[in-house]
């Protein structure tokens, strides 16, 4: 994928990079099940997905993934299984995902930052990432 | 793993672009908020400085053998 944020609809998110083996089907129904609690939040605002999901390799290690929230979010006010998709060694271990995530608060500025690291991949070759669609 | 200047001139401007982040989530979030969401990213600074320690620890002389 080249580099640059590209904004995708789940539907077509999941028939890209969730179908075409065991591995991605389980790492993509994983994926459903923290954008589902996250949004059980009602505080969701946006999803980003980068890292070797986003690639065409058949067996990806994780998911990476960066959720944005609302102003007024805190983890405390949420359900219990909701809470664990902002814990990051609970996230890991029950979702196999690496979350990242912070109130829209954190400014345009330091998100526009966090979103050019990590167009970089860890061999220094620039990489895209996806922004999906919120319904 | 870095293996040229220009590779940890990044590798730099990418632990300083996270802490920056740091520094505007720590305003915005309760103490506890912050603890959980620093947590990863602390993790990757580390790793990244990690990574840049290892490259500054070898002269030219050695990358260029290792690199061979």
């Amino acid at each position: 994928m080249p580099a640059g944020v590209h904004l995708a609809a789940w539907e077509e998110f999941a028939s890209r990079f969730g179908t075409s083996t065991p591995r991605r089907i389980w790492l993509v129904s994983r994926l459903r099940a923290v954008l589902s609690l996250a949004a059980s939040t009602r505080k969701l605002r946006r999803v980003f997905v980068w890292g070797s999901f986003v690639t065409s390799k058949a067996s990806p290690k994780d998911v990476d993934l960066l959720l944005t929230l609302e102003e007024d979010f805190e983890v405390e006010h949420v359900n219990l299984a909701a809470q664990a998709v902002f814990d990051s060694v609970l996230a890991k271990l029950l979702y196999e995902s690496d979350v990242f995530w912070a109130r829209t608060s954190i400014g345009n500025e330091a998100l526009d930052l966090w979103l050019d690291t990590y167009q970089i991949s860890r061999s220094f070759r620039k990489r895209g990432i996806v922004e999906l669609e919120l319904p | 793993m870095i293996q040229t200047d220009d590779q940890m001139l990044i590798a730099q401007q990418c632990v300083a672009n996270l802490r920056t982040v740091l520094l505007e989530a720590r305003k915005v979030h309760s103490p506890q908020d912050y603890s959980r969401l620093a947590e990863p990213i602390l993790l990757e600074i580390q790793q990244r400085q990690q990574e840049i320690l290892e490259y500054l620890s070898g002269s030219v002389g050695q990358r260029v053998a290792q690199l061979g």
